[in-house]
């Protein structure tokens, strides 16, 4: 203990200077600095091997050895709470008298949205099978959300299975990385220097491709210490059919240039609309020169543009781009497995002694004018039936080619099921479009193709329209029980998710689904509007709570990683939010907004259906206004209420310098450049008192 | 003028807002984002405050903080020394005065004038400006806020002064700790089992126990260090403390043994000797008729009786939130005080239902979205009637009704509550119910006209901060701690009206005003909030019926579905964000 009263005094003195964000930054350069050159062990690097759990009784995945029969594993009971990530197997049967292969992976490889029913380790298996008792036996150990610093120690434990191969099936959640301390600190000199170009540039170079090599390496060590084969499949993309979330724009750009992009932006979706595609392409290259790579947005809009134009080369490495670009900047993203490291699955995995099973190459070959879209994927990465036949013959040929067996003869690459299974993977392939931002065509599109595979897929539409329009949350409502009784439901439920009682602004998804039973001459989409109107057409509400704002999770949870605000963030010059009333009435809007970077001329516009109820000054500070909405401008049922952001040029170097203040803390930044905030915005009944 | 109070980034972040300085609504942000103790800048706890108090951002005047971080930090690199910075990997990032203040900027977009006060001060203001007392002695304990672990002050129309205080690292709060530490139970949550532990031991260790804190002169003491390792260890203790004891620490959800028993009561005994003694020098410097306890250590209802009893002051105040969470409703207070000039006499704090409550009519329609069964009662006596008739068969009762408790104790909002009478009832509800260790007690809730004749208490105890001795003609085993005594809250119709018709309605019907009361949770888990928070319990525990307010669940009614989805899973905070993927709906 330090009872010099002089030291005291002089820590005190220490405190005062200290206390500050530039104390509070020097403070922490200095715990890292002490915590690298003292060599105290630092966390765990993401990919390398982790030596915990490695005794016989060890936990492998959800699975434990059953210590009754010699060779067999069943799940532990005590993580139920995790069985639904992993393959849906109750128990693995000891090896028996026949080849065993494992499959490892992340929810692709589950089969998601027609797992039960169907999985990639069955149609392995399919493919393997020979025309005696000794066709092997493929285990699915695949998991869905399986990060990659989860990996090494599955791998580890393999051996425990006895493989005689495995197959990995992975590579679409390795873009999301979770960062190390040192990460941080290294990236946020790069920010500092160069911004967020270039930090998505150093992101593949200093983060991911040591993380991949080191795992990869592993990997090719494990299966290559036990003298068996191990096989890569190299994940691809949605390449034409997914577009980007439309909220996730650009990030901050130095030297205001957001303001700038912004227009461009605009200009683009307005000659998209006209059909202008030369426009719409030039637009799009001058908001990519504007943000160096940093959207998916302007690559998307330009490969659309080639699309129309017939360029299909260029719409494809247009889409690729799309697909990249968004990684690295510290934003959730989908999964998906990008460009740069699909290379290195490709290029390592070879040199390693590994067998490739290069998707992104066999799905060009199969995809219409080479661009893999909706025929082969349900959404960003989950593949349809054709998607994950192809992946599996492609994985077995490997297989059977490093036991130097035969491949036999071929069995169609059609996968036999029943209808109501693949029209349920399509309903469920609407919502999950829908939870992702994607555009009413493409919910149209699964819509209707569900009912036209099996009719019975009306009732699941009519089911959800029901349970999704309650203030209760899924669970508790008896239409979803219904809808639940299928197992490839049933599987994704999950109640410990806020999502589970806060539901999304579906208005979009309700509409395609209506009028997909409509058109159908099926029942179910007036009564899921009347329950609509029944249980939310009065009163006063909160247009800030998730259900009339939030179309998508990312709209919820924030795309950035950083903390949740008691505000809402708007990133696109419009909020949209969406009211229910069973019948017109007079209403007052209570908005309490700023405008980052204000104060600017124009105001910030409040419009009900298309309809102007007001206006409020743009600026820099919080304020609240009261706007009367006659009920002429109100509709029954789904109403509009949207908040038109003016032009402004966000505080950019204050706000690079705060994220890159954030990275030296450990903490990740914001990064999407702000067009309004908003703290308060409530829908009042009658012009009158508050409720 | 409004103020909001904030406490946050240790355990049990809060918000709580004062209107014209009344407490007008206060949560704990862990009832709403579900992780236990949860410290982080209450985000939701803020917006539900603030619409509760009809209020929007630009309405606040000042937000007040909880404690100086300017001083919390001379405390954090003088605790590191001789390195400087203090380098532990779990230091990294910690040494963040500037968080407070720029979080409250960014995370709440709040704009305005921020004001902190020191903890203790804070702990102190939250017990006073509830008390009723026009004057007072303030004494507050706890681990440690910036440098002070115990005050002493009082308070009166001029304000209120700490003039004596105990420094780090010499704290009762931490000596408690380190001992509940050594006993496998958790820091800053677990105390209380200890405290409930303690009566089934001997003063077998009193002698060891006061070798770790030796008592100076007036309002200090001292901690003996050697025995303690908090200050830059990564545990509470250190070897010697093994030593002292003769033996290892206990493994965390180990079998109980003697020994910890023994250890545990010879603890408790030197905790409520010191508080008695430094309560006796206090009320030397401030001899009036009123105490104020908070800070953590005043949520050891045990030394709380004590000190009432045989300490020299007339009444004594326990602030009912008396840990961290309380800090925001006391900051706030101070910062009312000092920015509007106006000196309120205290109002008595007659009941903490200051969280959110839910309509009736929403509870019903939440309810009718299923294919579960329920019973409605539109009449109150009629469904009290129809629960106490329950209670009287023995069955486990799930009890929501009206605004959320604030602080940690469940009193009647989001309560579980069941017959005191049966001998079973104690162990069916540690075992079944809360899933929690045996040992632990269950508290009582009373008629208040009836306590007297009950329990061995003179005063209200609306906020069950106070232990006495069970007299009652009645067996009330399933209450009644080993050593006679039980944690009362006595209940008035003023202050509860429902939950006082429900043991009016179980009185009539058995002759026994009392019912077991324990909080409307899971292990781990924190008090229930929402109505569906209360159903996921209801589903997840063996209670028989819940009642959500005139609303009856039964058991028997829970969808299969329901069960099939959530019996044996935990419960918890959310699923990660890359989880969150997968969970299409």
């Amino acid at each position: 203990m330090h009872r010099d009263d002089s030291i005291r005094r002089q820590i005190d003195r220490l405190g005062q200077l200290l206390a500050t964000e530039d104390g509070a930054q020097v403070l922490a350069h200095m715990q890292k600095l002490a915590l690298r050159t003292r060599r105290v062990p630092a966390p765990v690097e993401a990919g390398t091997s982790h030596p915990r759990e490695r005794g016989p009784g060890a936990r492998l995945g959800v699975w434990l050895p059953d210590g009754e029969t010699p060779g067999r594993w069943a799940r532990d009971p005590h993580v139920k709470n995790d069985w639904r990530r992993w393959a849906d197997v109750p128990a693995i049967a000891p090896k028996a008298n026949r080849p065993r292969v494992l499959l490892l992976g992340e929810s692709t490889a589950r089969g998601y949205l027609y797992d039960p029913v169907v999985t990639p380790a069955r149609l392995l298996e399919r493919e393997l099978a020979r025309d005696d008792s000794r066709s092997p036996q493929v285990v699915d150990l695949a998991r869905i959300g399986m990060p990659l610093s989860e990996l090494p120690d599955l791998v580890s434990g393999l051996e425990r299975l006895e493989p005689d191969a495995v197959v990995l099936f992975a590579g679409n959640n390795w873009a999301n990385a979770d960062y190390t301390v040192a990460d941080l600190d290294r990236l946020a000199g790069v920010l500092s220097e160069g911004g967020y170009p270039a930090v998505h540039r150093a992101f593949w170079e200093l983060v991911l491709r040591p993380r991949v090599q080191a795992f990869l390496g592993h990997f090719a060590r494990t299966v290559g210490r036990l003298g068996i084969p191990g096989v890569v499949i190299v994940p691809e993309f949605n390449l034409r059919s997914w577009r980007p979330e439309p909220s996730v724009l650009a990030p901050i750009l130095a030297q205001g240039r957001n303001r700038a992009w912004r227009q461009a932006h605009r200009a683009a979706r307005a000659a998209a609309h006209r059909g202008d595609w030369h426009a719409g392409l030039e637009q799009a290259m001058a908001m990519r020169e504007l943000d160096e790579g940093t959207s998916a947005m302007a690559p998307w809009l330009a490969g659309e543009a080639c699309v129309a134009l017939g360029w299909h080369e260029e719409a494809r490495s247009w889409f690729e781009a799309a697909r990249d670009d968004t990684c690295g900047l510290f934003l959730a993203h989908t999964p998906r497995c990008p460009g740069p490291v699909q290379e290195m699955m490709r290029e390592t995995g070879a040199r390693l002694g590994l067998r490739v099973v290069d998707l992104p190459a066999l799905f060009r070959r199969a995809a219409p004018e080479g661009i893999p879209g909706r025929e082969l994927f349900l959404d960003y990465c989950h593949l349809t039936l054709e998607g994950h036949g192809l992946a599996a013959r492609a994985a077995a040929e490997e297989v059977l080619a490093a036991w130097d067996r035969p491949i036999l003869a071929r069995r169609p690459l059609t996968v036999e099921l029943d209808p109501a299974d693949e029209a349920r993977a399509h309903v469920l392939a609407a919502i999950h479009n829908a939870h992702y931002g994607q555009a009413r065509e493409t919910l149209d599109h699964h819509c209707r193709t569900a009912l036209k595979l099996a009719p019975s897929a009306g009732g699941e539409l009519a089911a959800f329209l029901d349970f999704e329009a309650r203030r209760a949350p899924a669970w508790m409502c008896g239409s979803y029980a219904r809808f639940c009784e299928a197992p490839a439901v049933e599987r994704y439920l999950a109640a410990t998710v806020p999502r589970m009682v806060d539901k999304l602004a579906d208005f979009s998804l309700r509409a395609a689904m209506a009028e997909a039973l409509d058109d159908g001459g099926l029942p179910g989409a007036r009564e899921g509007e009347a329950v609509l109107e029944d249980e939310h057409g009065t009163g006063p509400v909160d247009l800030l709570a998730y259900r009339w704002r939030c179309t998508t999770f990312r709209e919820r949870t924030g795309y950035a990683r950083s903390p949740e605000k008691a505000y809402v963030q708007s990133f696109d010059d419009r909020a949209r939010h969406f009211l229910v009333r069973r019948v017109p009435e007079d209403l007052r809007l209570r908005i309490t907004c700023r405008v980052p970077g204000g104060d600017v001329t124009e105001p910030v516009r409040v419009l009900v259906n298309g309809h102007l109820a007001g206006e409020v000054a743009a600026l820099g500070r919080w304020l609240t206004a009261d706007l009367k909405v006659p009920a002429s401008a109100v509709r029954s049922g789904v109403n509009h209420v949207d908040v038109l952001w003016p032009d402004s040029t966000p505080p950019w170097r204050t706000e690079i310098e705060r994220a890159v203040s954030r990275l030296d803390r450990g903490e990740a930044p914001d990064v999407l450049a702000v067009a309004g905030e908003l703290h308060q915005l409530r829908a009042l009944p009658g012009g009158g008192a508050d409720g | 003028m409004n103020v909001v109070g904030i406490s946050a980034y240790y355990h049990d972040a809060a918000c709580a807002v004062l209107r014209d300085g009344r407490l007008v609504a206060s949560a704990q942000e862990e009832r709403f984002s579900r992780r236990k103790h949860d410290p982080s800048l209450p985000r939701s706890a803020f917006r539900y405050c603030l619409a509760e108090a009809g209020l929007d951002i630009t309405d606040i005047d000042c937000i007040a903080y909880y404690e100086s971080p300017t001083l919390k930090l001379t405390r954090q690199l003088w605790a590191g020394l001789p390195d400087f910075p203090p380098t532990a990997p779990e230091a990294l990032f910690r040494l963040d005065a500037s968080r407070p203040e720029r979080e409250i900027r960014e995370l709440l977009g709040y704009e305005g004038r921020i004001e902190s006060v020191d903890h203790h001060e804070a702990h102190a203001a939250s017990a006073f400006f509830c008390s009723g007392f026009d004057e007072a002695a303030l004494f507050t304990a706890d681990g440690v806020g910036e440098w002070a672990t115990t005050s002493y002050g009082r308070a009166g129309a001029e304000g209120l002064d700490l003039f004596e205080e105990v420094r780090f690292p010499h704290s009762l709060g931490l000596l408690y700790s380190a001992v509940t530490a050594f006993l496998g139970f958790a820091v800053n949550s677990d105390e209380y089992k200890v405290m409930g532990l303690a009566p089934y031991g001997r003063p077998r260790y009193v002698d060891q126990v006061w070798q770790l804190v030796e008592d100076h002169p007036g309002g200090q003491y001292r901690l003996a260090e050697r025995y303690f390792d908090f200050i830059r260890g990564t545990r509470m203790f250190s070897e010697a403390l093994c030593e002292l004891f003769g033996s290892p620490p206990r493994e965390p959800d180990s079998e109980i043994t003697p020994f910890a028993e023994d250890v545990a009561h010879s603890l408790q005994i030197v905790l409520e000797e010191m508080m008695l003694r430094k309560v006796r020098w206090l009320h030397d410097q401030v001899p009036l008729a009123d105490l104020c306890l908070a800070g953590g250590v005043a949520l050891n209802c045990v030394a709380n009786g004590q000190v009432r009893r045989r300490g020299p002051f007339r009444r004594v105040f326990v602030q009912p939130a008396a840990g961290d969470a309380g800090g925001s409703v006391g900051a706030a207070a101070l910062v009312h005080r000092r920015l509007s000039g106006v000196v309120h006499r205290p109002e008595a704090l007659v009941h903490v239902h200051l969280g959110p409550s839910y309509d009736p009519a929403e509870v019903r329609a939440l309810l009718a979205a299923g294919t579960v069964a329920t019973l409605e009662f539109s009449n109150k006596d009629d469904l009290c009637h129809h629960v106490a008739q329950r209670l009287a068969e023995g069955e486990v009762v799930g009890w929501f009704h009206g605004r959320m408790e604030f602080g940690p104790r469940a009193l009647g909002a989001r309560s579980i509550l069941a017959d005191p009478r049966r001998p079973e009832m104690r162990d069916r509800i540690n075992a079944l119910v809360k899933r929690r260790e045996a040992f632990r007690p269950f508290a009582p809730s009373v008629l208040e006209e009836e306590a007297d004749r009950h329990f061995d208490l003179d005063v209200r105890s609306p906020f069950m901060l106070e232990t006495c001795q069970v007299r009652s003609p009645l067996e009330l085993p399933a209450v009644t701690h080993i050593d006679g005594s039980a944690r009362v809250q006595t209940v008035s119709a003023g202050d509860s009206p429902r939950f006082h018709r429900l043991l009016r309605a179980f009185a009539d019907l058995t002759g026994c005003p009392v019912l077991l009361n324990t909080s409307f949770n899971l292990r781990g888990e924190p008090i229930v909030c929402t109505p569906v928070d209360a159903v996921l319990c209801f589903i997840r525990s063996d209670i028989d019926c819940l009642v959500l307010e005139d609303t009856v669940l039964e058991r028997a009614a829970i969808p299969p579905s329901w069960i099939e989805w959530f019996r044996d899973t935990q419960p918890g905070p959310s699923t990660p964000d890359r989880e969150m993927v997968y969970t299409f709906l």
